[in-house]
Parts: structure tokens; C-alpha cells; sequence
């Protein structure tokens, strides 16, 4: 299975370097376990096109991605996801959440919710999005 | 319509400009007189990029294009430059179109260079950061490079342009203060760094 360029979601104007954006959300894709060991990632030229943005932005997220032993470059093909990385640790995937629900408090303490709350809210959102 | 200026150039790409004109809704074979303005202007664009020049100078070229024709000229752009043999650099006051396409800005000043650096370098070095602490803290805090900076007596809100993680942290441990770090988008950039003064945009891809 291959992922398409429409499942990545770059946002230009947003404070992220767009190279960064999509590095961690190749991540995020391999810790979900979207993409697995042998998964090829869409060329840079159809993430280019597909997404509006400078190929050499891709190029770079790709190269940083190679660099970090996530993918390797397989030649003629394109980018390969490598065995190692095919899934993080619980405690990798859960640092790589921390920061976003770190947010998602901070922003329920400023609401006034209190911590019951903000936890129903929690379970009732994991039960709407259990797939 | 464009077979005229081809003639000049011995490199002439009559297929690819025959594309481009499609790909941008361009009659071929309407009279130049009867074009609007955006249109002269998508015209003008196909005719400079027909001959596959090596450096391209646009000055606003997409000043007179609906967002529709703006994505299509990115898009051109992005095909134009994708064996990396070819820089294009151009004039622009829409932050947005440059977050997409840019590889290098540089902020001009009156005519002059004010600010010049890779797009994603200048993201990762300009941040908002948002200081709380205990103490009143507007004696306290000398950062190099603090572009702006508010005080509301235990606050502090500074735009800093080089930013640098370690520093954050070791600060917030010497003023017992929680330091948040907003990042910031190119418009946001640019009003800061022109907040001395009024600059124009300027920006080269590669």
C-alpha cells in the first residue's frame, strides 16, 4: 500500500516550516501504522504538484527523512520506508503526542473546565473516532 | 499571438508555450488589444518563460490574477524550476505564494536589502515567545536580537530573531518563569522585521 500526496495536509502559511510539517507526518504515518516497512512514498514530483509547493521542500523533508534512517532511497523507485522505523516505541508515540494534548489542557484550564470534565470530554471524543 | 516574439529567440518552445497558454485559458488566437489586464499580464508571463531562461526577473507578475490564476502560475513556476537548472527570482507583496514556492526572501527596505534568508531557516530563527514569571520582568531580560518586545509587569511578549531553544530553557529556569513559543507565519515575520520601518518583498526561488 502506498499513501497518496492527498493524505498529507500542508499548511503553507502556518509558522512550520513546510519541510517539517511533512516530516512528522510521515512519522506520525509510520507510528500509526499507515505506512509499513516497504511502503513507498509518493515521488517528490507528484507531492510537489499535488500539494502546490516547491519540490526542493519536499526533496529536503525527504533527505532529513533518509538521514534519520526512516526511508531509504531506493533507486529508480523512490523513497522506501526502512524496517527499523516501522514502529515507534509506546513511549516514542506517546511523546510524540504529549505536546498536542499538552494544548488541549492548557486550553480547557483557560475555559475554566475542570479536570473530570475535560476527561469526559476525552472518552467521549476516543469513542466518536474509534475506527 | 506569441509566434511573433519566438522569432527572436533561437530556443523558442512553441509546444510549451502552446501549453501554458492552454493551462492558463489564454486564446491564442484573440488580438493582444482585446485582452484585460490580467490577462496582458498571464500573457507577458508565457512569453518570458517561452524561451526556458536560465535566471527569470518577474517584477509582481501576479499582481492583476484572481487566486485561481495566481495557483496556476505557482504551479507553472513549480514545473518551471523542477530540474533545479533554473532560478526565477520575483517581486511580491503576498506572503502566502511565497510560503508555497520560496526558497530564499529577502525583504527590501527603500530599495535597499534589508533581510535576506532561506525561507525555512528564517522560520525556525523568528519566533514569539511568551514570558511569565514572578518578578517584574522588564529589567531583566536582555536577549540579543529582540526585535519587539511588550511589558506588562510579570509578561513579557518579545519577537526575537534568533532564536535558540537551549537559551529559552536555561532563561526560564534563572527567572523561575514559564516561557511559551508561538511560531510564527511569513506575514507575521515580515511585520516584525518591518516594523522599524516599511519594506516591500522580494523573493528568489532556485
Amino acid at each position: 500500500m502506498t499513501v497518496h500526496p492527498q493524505q498529507f495536509e500542508v499548511h503553507p502559511s502556518s509558522g512550520v516550516p513546510i519541510y517539517v510539517q511533512i516530516i512528522e507526518q510521515v512519522q506520525a504515518m509510520i507510528a500509526g501504522g499507515i505506512l509499513k516497512q516497504g511502503d513507498m512514498l509518493p515521488s517528490v514530483r507528484q507531492m510537489a504538484t499535488e500539494l502546490g509547493v516547491n519540490p526542493m521542500t519536499i526533496s529536503k523533508a525527504y533527505s532529513k527523512l533518509e538521514a534519520e534512517e526512516v526511508v531509504e532511497r531506493v533507486r529508480g523507485k523512490g523513497m522506501q520506508v526502512r524496517k527499523m522505523a516501522t514502529e515507534g516505541s509506546q513511549k516514542e508515540r506517546l511523546n510524540d503526542l504529549a505536546p498536542l494534548m499538552g494544548q488541549a489542557v492548557v486550553r480547557g484550564r483557560q475555559l475554566g473546565l475542570t479536570d473530570a470534565q475535560i476527561l469526559s470530554l476525552v472518552r467521549q471524543l476516543l469513542k466518536e473516532f474509534t475506527s | 499571438m506569441t509566434e511573433y516574439t519566438g522569432a527572436f529567440y533561437e530556443q523558442w518552445d512553441q509546444p510549451y508555450v502552446d501549453l501554458l497558454l492552454k493551462e492558463w485559458s489564454l486564446d491564442e488566437k484573440a488580438r493582444v488589444a482585446t485582452l484585460s489586464v490580467g490577462q496582458r499580464q498571464k500573457l507577458a508571463v508565457i512569453l518570458a518563460l517561452g524561451h526556458h531562461p536560465e535566471l527569470l526577473i518577474l517584477d509582481e507578475p501576479v499582481a492583476s490574477l484572481d487566486p485561481v490564476a495566481r495557483r496556476q502560475f505557482l504551479k507553472s513556476l513549480i514545473e518551471f524550476t523542477e530540474h533545479e537548472e533554473n532560478t526565477i527570482l520575483f517581486s511580491t507583496h503576498i506572503t502566502s505564494d511565497l510560503e508555497r514556492v520560496a526558497s530564499h526572501v529577502v525583504f527590501l527596505d527603500e530599495g535597499k536589502v534589508g533581510f535576506k534568508e532561506e525561507l525555512d531557516e528564517l522560520k525556525n530563527r523568528v519566533k514569539r515567545v511568551r514570558i511569565s514569571g514572578v518578578h517584574n520582568l522588564e529589567q531583566k531580560l536582555k536577549i540579543p536580537g529582540t526585535l519587539r518586545a511588550e511589558y506588562h509587569e510579570t509578561h513579557a511578549l518579545l519577537t526575537v530573531k534568533d532564536y535558540q531553544a537551549q537559551q529559552m530553557d536555561s532563561l526560564a529556569e534563572e527567572l523561575n518563569a514559564t516561557i511559551t513559543v508561538e511560531d510564527l507565519n511569513l506575514e507575521e515575520i515580515f511585520l516584525e522585521l518591518s516594523d522599524q520601518s516599511t519594506s516591500s518583498l522580494q523573493q528568489v526561488i532556485a
